[in-house]
């Protein structure tokens, strides 16, 4: 009797204990279990990221080829879409884009010959649209035509409650810029990039 | 026969209060493990400087990228105290790139307040150290994210600037 008596004591100090380590593993965790409820609300704390925008990898025309004439325009296209991929803003705001060649300073664009130390380089237009050879002549690049700003040519405007929407631009360089050129002098990879900026406006 | 009973009795007592010091043991050695040498959770928030690698926007969930590009976070605004030497910013590269960011906060007069190091995809941080403190005012600020290949090469890709209102109050 005295012995069962003990083990049952025993038994049940050990099962308190256990009990107490659980309770306090609960208690001290600061993960977030997961499958728990979040609630949501559209605020956006100072400091934390209010909208997402994507922007292309780079400004790639592909290969390259010299024009035997220049009689005609030898373009080649590289279109590409500027997307507000998230917009957690208020509904009087909108975030506006700018977009500038990286490196130039006279307000146009251009891809340069990589690694030459004095590299051969060639403009290009950007249109806020999508073009091809057949429709090109029907616009005019913003970089002949629109008023560059500090951030370069703005290029669209993402209002609230657009998330998802896309402004297409084209890239189109005219091959004829190569005509007459010593192959040797320009052939080799030539790329170029593009800085875009982005601001969160009122409406 | 009293004592032979009494005798097994005392050696079952003695077995089972073995194996309940040697479960106590073992409830106690779990206890000290997870107090003292279990690895601590790695903190995503309010370490300044921290760069973790649990970086999101927070706006959706990224794991599935939509489309090729790279994803730039915007900001509105951000505020912090005079003489404040960190922000509560939150910079960082979305997991849903596959190219590598270099973050550097600066003034629109051209003043730097803080470069990053090679961000990867998901990596960032959310309170920002200062190369130094601002007074009282209304700045125009941006975040410029240099975007780079992962590879060795590290070439530079499209680059994007986020501007925002840095209120100091």
């Amino acid at each position: 009797m005295k012995t069962k008596k003990i083990i049952s004591a025993l038994i049940a100090g050990i099962l308190a204990t256990t009990a107490v380590v659980s309770v306090s593993a609960a208690t001290l965790s600061d993960v977030t279990p997961e499958n728990s409820t979040e609630v949501k609300a559209n605020i956006v704390d100072p400091g934390s990221v209010s909208y997402v925008i994507t922007i292309p990898d780079t400004a790639d025309f592909g290969a390259l080829t010299q024009p035997e004439n220049t009689d005609t325009d030898h373009y080649t296209f590289n279109g590409f879409q500027v997307e507000a991929t998230e917009l957690n803003i208020k509904s009087n705001q909108g975030v506006t884009v700018y977009m500038k060649d990286s490196t130039a300073t006279d307000n146009q664009f251009y891809i340069s010959q990589k690694v030459e130390a004095d590299p051969f380089k060639i403009a290009y237009d950007v249109y806020d649209t999508a073009v091809n050879e057949e429709t090109v002549g029907s616009y005019n690049p913003i970089n002949t035509t629109a008023t560059p700003g500090t951030y370069g040519y703005h290029l669209c405007t993402f209002l609230a409650g657009s998330t998802g929407s896309t402004q297409d631009v084209t890239l189109a360089l005219n091959q004829n810029a190569l005509y007459g050129k010593t192959l040797s002098d320009i052939a080799g990879d030539y790329s170029g990039t593009i800085a875009f900026h982005s601001a969160l406006i009122e409406r | 026969m009293d004592k032979a009973k009494e005798k097994s009795n005392k050696k079952l007592l003695i077995i089972i209060i073995a194996i309940l010091v040697v479960a106590a043991l073992a409830v106690g050695g779990v206890v000290v493990y997870n107090s003292f040498f279990a690895e601590k959770p790695t903190p995503s928030n309010g370490v300044v400087g921290k760069i973790s690698d649990g970086w999101d926007t927070g706006l959706e969930d990224e794991t599935a990228p939509k489309k090729t590009g790279i994803q730039i976070p915007g900001y509105g605004t951000a505020e912090m105290k005079a003489g404040d030497e960190s922000l509560i910013l939150s910079i960082g590269n979305p997991k849903a790139n596959k190219c590598g960011f270099y973050a550097t906060l600066k003034l629109e007069d051209g003043t730097v307040l803080y470069e990053s190091e090679l961000l990867k995809p998901g990596y960032g941080l959310t309170e920002v150290p200062l190369n130094q403190t601002l007074k009282t005012g209304e700045y125009t600020a941006m975040v410029v994210y240099k975007c780079v290949t992962l590879d060795e090469e590290e070439t530079p890709l499209n680059s994007a600037e986020s501007e925002f209102k840095l209120i100091v109050k």
